[in-house]
């Protein structure tokens, strides 16, 4: 049994895959590639979902917002993260120890609760961050790739 | 097919050839460790294409995506 490393990725990585944003698209899809072809798991929270829906819908987009939500529910080896009541806990803490807001915790704690290796994202409010090593997507290649 | 063990400190869970073999799970997999319980996937291999996404929000939002995903987070103080 080989057993596969799992990031945690931020909304953020999927928003500027939708903008096709110049500097992130490249390391962002190399990422979600990575998942797909099961060299990576991902962890996403259900807020992330949440953000998404709602960043479309606010502009009317709905179809465009159902788009989206599908398309990463379907995507291989990603497991969606649910707001359970065991989490309560971890959240109060990650948000008092780490300094976040209540949001970037809950996010955060999905990612904390599946043991990742580290978080993705470009988010520089989690720079501080030290229950788990939260890094942009193309540091976490780099230094995969110089593992290698 | 149902393994029951009872585990001691230190101890290591050795799970059998022909376990695995029926639950088809040899090759790679995904372990989550829960509470109570571990939870074994098997990695997909299923194929998506990523690229019919880039772009979907083009033209949509006006401001770059963390700046979006700052005022987002910022809601849930109101």
């Amino acid at each position: 049994m080989e057993t596969v490393k799992r990031v945690g990725i931020d909304t953020n990585i999927f928003i500027g895959i939708f903008l096709e944003e110049k500097e992130k698209i490249e390391p962002s899809l190399a990422i979600l590639k990575l998942i797909s072809d099961g060299v990576l798991e991902g962890v996403v929270s259900v807020i992330s979902l949440i953000e998404i829906a709602i960043l479309f819908f606010q502009k009317n987009e709905m179809q465009k917002g159902r788009k989206a939500i599908e398309f990463i529910k379907a995507l291989p080896n990603i497991t969606i993260v649910d707001i359970t009541s065991d989490m309560v806990l971890s959240i109060a803490n990650t948000k008092i120890s780490e300094k976040l807001s209540i949001a970037d915790a809950v996010v955060l704690s999905a990612t904390v609760k599946l043991s990742s290796d580290v978080f993705l994202t470009y988010d520089d409010d989690f720079a501080k961050v030290k229950k788990i090593q939260c890094m942009k997507p193309e540091d976490y290649l780099e230094k995969e790739l110089r593992k290698n | 097919m149902i393994i029951e063990k009872n585990l001691k400190k230190n101890s290591g869970l050795e799970l059998p050839k022909e376990l695995l073999k029926k639950a088809h799970l040899l090759g790679k997999v995904s372990i989550i460790i829960e509470k109570n319980e571990i939870i074994i996937k098997k990695v997909s291999k299923r194929s998506v294409s990523i690229d019919k996404i880039v772009g979907l929000g083009e033209g949509i939002f006006d401001k770059d995506s963390v700046t979006l995903q700052k005022e987002l987070r910022k809601e849930w103080k109101r």
